[in-house]
């Protein structure tokens, strides 16, 4: 569906780390269950393909995902470690 | 009476649907022992009448949300015959993740491929025939928002009355035992099989897009970190002008009233010699009650209007993203913006307003947080009672002063409040799809 994709010399991050308008995949989401079961049915799951649309200071970091642009808490996004990926 | 039950995720159109089909034949409730609303309502089609559910929006079956246990629930009651499952075609891979959880349940069913109007204009294309096949359910495309296409669905749900079909495919989620259910490991993997399951179904049937996202203009504004909040507060006041622009016309006829009946009643009852006392109330109280009364029913009428078309529109979504930093401090998240919007227009408003909130205790942390909040009947009275004790611009100070003070006041409610109904450890954080601006459907809006 995407396309090659290459993969940044396995470089992990927080989500919270990555630059405005980078790609990346989810490598992991922490193990808080009721934050799973929110995050997975809005379509944020381990291995999908993200692009980040905005991440300003103190602000909710914006992701679009599964064609659904999502904001996401900080503090949750220091728990979602990804790996970037050139688009 | 036949019975038919719309599932669907939040912005999938499911209102657009119910809407149309029952006009205003329709009865909104509440769920039996929870504060979830509730809404059916009825439609006849070849002499038959049908029976709607409109069930609460909600993006899952398998959370523990109230909406989700009574959307469960009622499906697994086999009340309804049939279940109208809908589907965003402009973000189909997402959208199908409530059919994924609904497949678990064994029950007759048909898929609404809505929004097409938008994913034909994404340039997107559907073998919807190939879904069909692999579902084994029919699968209609539709475009509820024009209205057309509302005949072929009735004609749908008759035939599938007499004849209906079941998911002949359904996410294979075995090899977990009842046991882990619900450990964080099996969510996850859960999860991801629903997710694979939707990707089988849906290759080749559609392509998803592999451009870029780009904000979309208004975005580009609404979103930054200072002239975004500038704009969103700008267009808060705005709407608020609005709504007293919309109250207006109502507040001037109802004006009239005290004017022309005052003196009428009081001559009438003065003639009869009632007590000067209860002449004044008849033909001074009453008449001026009523016109107040009607001028703040017009402006909440006016705020609810407003503030509706605002989240149709996609409005609230962003100004939920910009104050959700400040509403934190108060144990909140950005979506309690709503609420507290509403509240300014009547706290009743923002009362019901907070049914958006994730959790129980969330939910009345706002409605306590929307009571420091003064509503459209203390606004009309705080000027003209500081004008009977202060010059104008003494007037202003007060009011700037009472508007502080808000603040200070809801900062001490969370305060007081937070740590037992929000504790901590509970405290989940801003989790919210920002939906795509969409075009408001005025009549809805109206209901």
């Amino acid at each position: 569906m995407f396309g090659d994709i290459i993969i940044i010399g396995g470089i992990e991050m927080k989500l919270s780390e990555m630059k405005e308008n980078s790609h990346g995949t989810v490598s992991s989401m922490g193990t808080d269950e009721r934050f799973l079961k929110r995050i997975t049915s809005i379509g944020l799951t381990e291995g999908a393909r993200f692009q980040v649309v905005k991440n300003d200071r103190k602000m909710p970091v914006l992701v679009y995902v599964r064609e659904t642009l999502l904001a996401l808490n900080r503090r949750d996004c220091e728990m979602i470690e990804v790996a970037e990926v050139k688009a | 009476m036949k019975c038919i039950a719309l599932l669907g995720q939040p912005n999938s159109g499911k209102s657009t649907v119910f809407n149309q089909l029952t006009g205003s034949r329709q009865h909104v409730g509440n769920w039996p022992g929870k504060t979830v609303e509730k809404k059916d309502g009825t439609y006849s089609y070849n002499n038959e009448k049908y029976t709607i559910v409109d069930l609460p929006g909600s993006y899952g079956l398998s959370g523990n949300s109230d909406e989700e246990i009574i959307t469960e629930r009622f499906i697994k009651s086999g009340e309804a015959d049939l279940v109208c499952v809908l589907v965003d075609a402009s973000q189909l891979e997402r959208s199908m993740y409530m059919l994924a959880d609904f497949a678990a349940m064994d029950v007759p069913a048909i898929l609404i491929l809505n929004m097409m109007d938008v994913a034909n204009a994404q340039g997107k294309k559907f073998d919807h025939k190939l879904l069909e096949k692999r579902l084994g359910i029919p699968v209609l495309p539709f475009t509820a928002a024009d209205g057309k296409g509302f005949d072929e669905l009735k004609k749908l749900i008759e035939k599938e009355m007499s004849s209906p079909h079941k998911l002949i495919s359904v996410p294979d989620l075995r090899g977990e035992n009842a046991a882990a259910k619900g450990a964080p490991t099996s969510m996850l993997s859960d999860g991801k099989k629903k997710y694979d399951w939707i990707s089988s179904m849906l290759e080749g049937v559609t392509q998803a897009s592999d451009k870029d996202y780009s904000l979309s203009k208004f975005d580009r504004v609404l979103l930054r970190p200072v002239l975004g909040k500038a704009v969103t507060i700008g267009i808060i006041l705005v709407g608020f002008l609005v709504a007293m622009l919309v109250m207006s016309p109502f507040m001037g006829v109802a004006g009239m009233l005290p004017k022309a009946l005052g003196t009428p009643i009081a001559d009438f009852l003065n003639g009869l010699g009632v007590h000067p006392w209860l002449v004044s109330v008849f033909s001074l109280l009453i008449p001026n009650t009523i016109y107040f009364c009607i001028s703040m029913a017009a402006f909440v009428f006016g705020v609810n209007l407003v503030f509706g078309f605002l989240e149709e529109v996609g409005f609230l979504a962003r100004a939920a993203y910009q104050f959700d930093g400040a509403l934190s401090k108060l144990g909140l998240q950005g979506k309690a913006v709503a609420p507290i919007l509403m509240g300014m227009g009547c706290t009743i408003g923002g009362a019901s307003g907070t049914r958006v909130m994730d959790s129980w205790g969330q939910k009345m942390l706002t409605m306590m947080v929307v009571w420091a909040v003064p509503c459209a009947s203390i606004w009309s009275i705080i000027p003209v009672v500081s004008g009977m004790f202060f010059p104008a611009w003494g007037t202003m100070l007060v009011c700037i002063g009472i508007v502080a003070y808000i603040f200070v006041l809801m900062f001490i409610v969370s305060k007081i409040f937070g740590k037992k109904l929000v504790p901590e450890e509970t405290r989940s954080g801003m989790v919210m799809e920002l939906p795509p601006y969409d075009k408001p459907h005025w009549r809805y809006i109206w209901m």
